[in-house]
């Protein structure tokens, strides 16, 4: 081993010292995303949860005895969902957990990456798989012969759930302190949307208020696009046309962005980067 | 510098007000920090704390740019606590932070670029190979040195397809210490960059570290080596509980501290007879500070004790006593005899032996 310096001294002259960095947002949050995408390859446990859950649910739901038509919808709405809920809000829980206990995320906050860019990247390979699986759903109901009316609310429903599910997955790990308990920590939203959303019950068998206070969750409106996608009704069963379109995808939107804005502001306010203390 | 009696006691010297703007790379003023150790949810839904503990308490301190400062204390001195306020991690219960002129925290865009940090744990992605996490690294840096020269700069280039997980700990301190210098920082934030290092890659991280200094970076680091402050370090600092109990050049340091002279009391010599004025004589043969063997640095406990009927005399002049003492003996042999100046170590250890301000520990 020596000890000359390396190649450093050659820049010494040209540092500029007070330059502001220049348009690194890409180029860092690329990197990020290329070891994050590295590190969810390598972990086969998350990546077999990840593929394996959402088609075991398909699977599950598939032996209802329904029409095809119907049974294209509710595959794409258990899919959707699941993938939501698995795939990306719990999967992405645990990465970040355990990114924190190996101290990943203090090394990286003690670097250029923002904070936005360091708990965005594990996302990242998430979206990827989400929009694969949902494309199967979806796949899988034109395949049954299921209609579509409304295309475009399935995009909002990947959108806008990606985006709810993310941020709801960066405040749950707020208060998640090791990889164990990120199993307890992710089940309450995992189970209140499981049952308050008509992806599992049909939500009109709930009192009114019950379903009321649904709608404001951040599965329901999900939910409540793909229903407005395949059969073009509204939260209250009617189809909906003109106007009432409109101010209806609005009213399911509103949840959905209310979410993604206030969990998102919430974990990054509350986020420990460091295991300890 | 001066070596006058209190002069010395530098901490005068090293005020912030004394370096100009530009010279100054890290300032701290007043700086504390206090860690919840319980807490309640309050009204608001933030958690209020009921308890805390405070690490850093007070400390005033300014690295300058082409100067390597060294940070030293006993575990729980506070120097982590620090270092990771400088690093921008959390904000200082009190006092002020400037790195390049910037807060780390509020104005962390401006000063991240121009920083390279090693914490004291590395966090690599356990799945990633050498080259993987260096090349990630790469990425998020504005102005990044080649990674295949930073990798074997630290001689880890025929490791780089080696997971980060099955690094010894010796290389992933090199790698922690390469990925700190591809950002060609201007200032650089150290937290035991050699600790579990062989002497061999020790020297190469010290030649790295000096090399970027006479660039004119400046470096803060914390060590439990000594040798290595008194080797690299321009100046140092010594933290006891939080606060800073010593700072200045080596030789600023060890200059109030007294010299030591030891011996085995002869049989035929009265004690009483020798006059040494300025020193202390303490024949009572009982464990005192800072007679620990070089090398050992356990807390709070004595290995190196005087056997019984060993002298010790400390004095601030060292040549003139030693002559007192020769001639007080005359032939009569003196067993063990052993004179030295003030070193480093006698100053850390006396300072880490002073009792704790507060029963906290």
């Amino acid at each position: 081993m020596t000890t000359t310096a390396p190649n450093t001294t050659a820049r010494t002259t040209s540092r500029p010292s007070e330059s502001a960095p220049r348009g690194g947002f890409w180029r860092r949050f690329a990197a990020l995303v290329a070891g994050e995408t590295r590190i969810l390859v390598r972990n086969k446990t998350a990546l077999f949860t990840a593929v394996a859950l959402p088609l075991f649910m398909a699977v599950a739901f598939s032996g209802l005895a329904m029409g095809r038509e119907q049974l294209g919808l509710v595959l794409t709405l258990v899919v959707i969902g699941s993938a939501l809920m698995f795939v990306l809000y719990y999967t992405m829980v645990s990465s970040l957990v355990a990114r924190r206990e190996q101290l990943v995320l203090k090394r990286l906050y003690a670097g250029e990456p923002t904070p936005l860019e360091i708990l965005l990247a594990p996302a990242v390979p998430l979206w990827g798989l989400f929009v694969v699986q949902a494309g199967l759903g979806i796949a899988g109901a034109l395949v049954l012969g299921t209609p579509i009316a409304h295309p475009w609310a399935l995009a909002l429903a990947l959108i806008g759930g990606a985006a709810a599910w993310t941020a709801l997955a960066i405040w749950s790990a707020t208060w998640t302190r090791t990889l164990e308990s990120a199993q307890l920590t992710t089940m309450p939203l995992i189970i209140v949307s499981m049952l308050l959303s008509g992806f599992s019950l049909p939500l009109d068998i709930m009192p009114a208020l019950v379903q009321r206070v649904a709608h404001w969750l951040p599965m329901t409106p999900v939910i409540d696009l793909i229903n407005l996608a395949f059969l073009g009704t509204g939260i209250d069963g009617t189809v909906l046309t003109g106007r009432a379109l409109l101010t209806g995808t609005i009213d399911m939107l509103i949840p959905l962005v209310l979410w993604t804005v206030a969990a998102l502001n919430l974990g990054l306010r509350g986020f420990r980067w460091d295991a300890r203390g | 510098m001066t070596t006058t009696a209190h002069a010395s006691r530098v901490h005068d010297l090293a005020h912030p007000a004394d370096s100009t703007p530009t010279d100054a790379a890290i300032t701290l003023s007043g700086v504390r920090r206090s860690y919840t150790t319980a807490s309640r949810l309050g009204l608001s839904g933030r958690r209020v704390a009921t308890e805390s503990y405070e690490a850093v308490r007070g400390i005033d301190l300014t690295v300058r740019r082409g100067e390597l400062f060294a940070l030293l204390g006993t575990n729980g001195a506070g120097k982590t606590s620090t270092v990771e306020l400088i690093e921008g991690l959390a904000k200082p219960s009190a006092g002020e932070i400037r790195v390049l002129g910037h807060d780390p925290v509020s104005e962390r865009a401006r000063v991240r670029h121009r920083t390279g940090v090693v914490l004291q744990n590395s966090g690599f992605p356990s799945t990633l190979t050498v080259d993987e996490m260096a090349r990630m690294w790469h990425g998020t840096l504005t102005r990044p040195l080649p990674v295949d020269d930073m990798l074997a700069a630290v001689d880890l280039a025929d490791r780089a397809t080696v997971e980060t997980s099955k690094l010894s700990g010796g290389e992933r301190r090199r790698l922690d210490v390469a990925l700190a210098l591809m950002a060609d920082p201007e200032v650089l934030l150290l937290d035991e960059p050699t600790t579990g290092l062989d002497p061999e890659s020790r020297r190469t991280i010290w030649g790295l570290i000096t090399a970027l200094v006479e660039r004119g970076s400046a470096v803060l680091l914390t060590t439990h080596y000594l040798e290595e402050a008194e080797q690299l370090a321009d100046r140092i600092a010594i933290m006891h509980e939080g606060v800073i109990a010593r700072e200045g050049t080596l030789a600023d340091i060890v200059a109030d501290a007294p010299s030591r002279i030891t011996f085995t009391r002869p049989e035929g010599l009265d004690l009483g007879a020798l006059e040494v004025p300025g020193a202390r004589v303490d024949a009572s043969g009982q464990p005192s500070t800072g007679t620990r063997l070089s090398g050992q640095r356990n807390n709070g406990t004595h290995a190196g004790q005087r056997a019984p009927g060993t002298v010790l005399i400390e004095t601030p002049t060292l040549q003139d006593t030693l002559a007192r003492v020769l001639a007080w003996a005359g032939d009569e042999p003196l067993g063990s005899l052993n004179a030295r100046a003030a070193s480093l170590e006698q100053v850390f250890l006396a300072i880490a032996d002073q009792p704790l301000a507060d029963d906290h520990a």
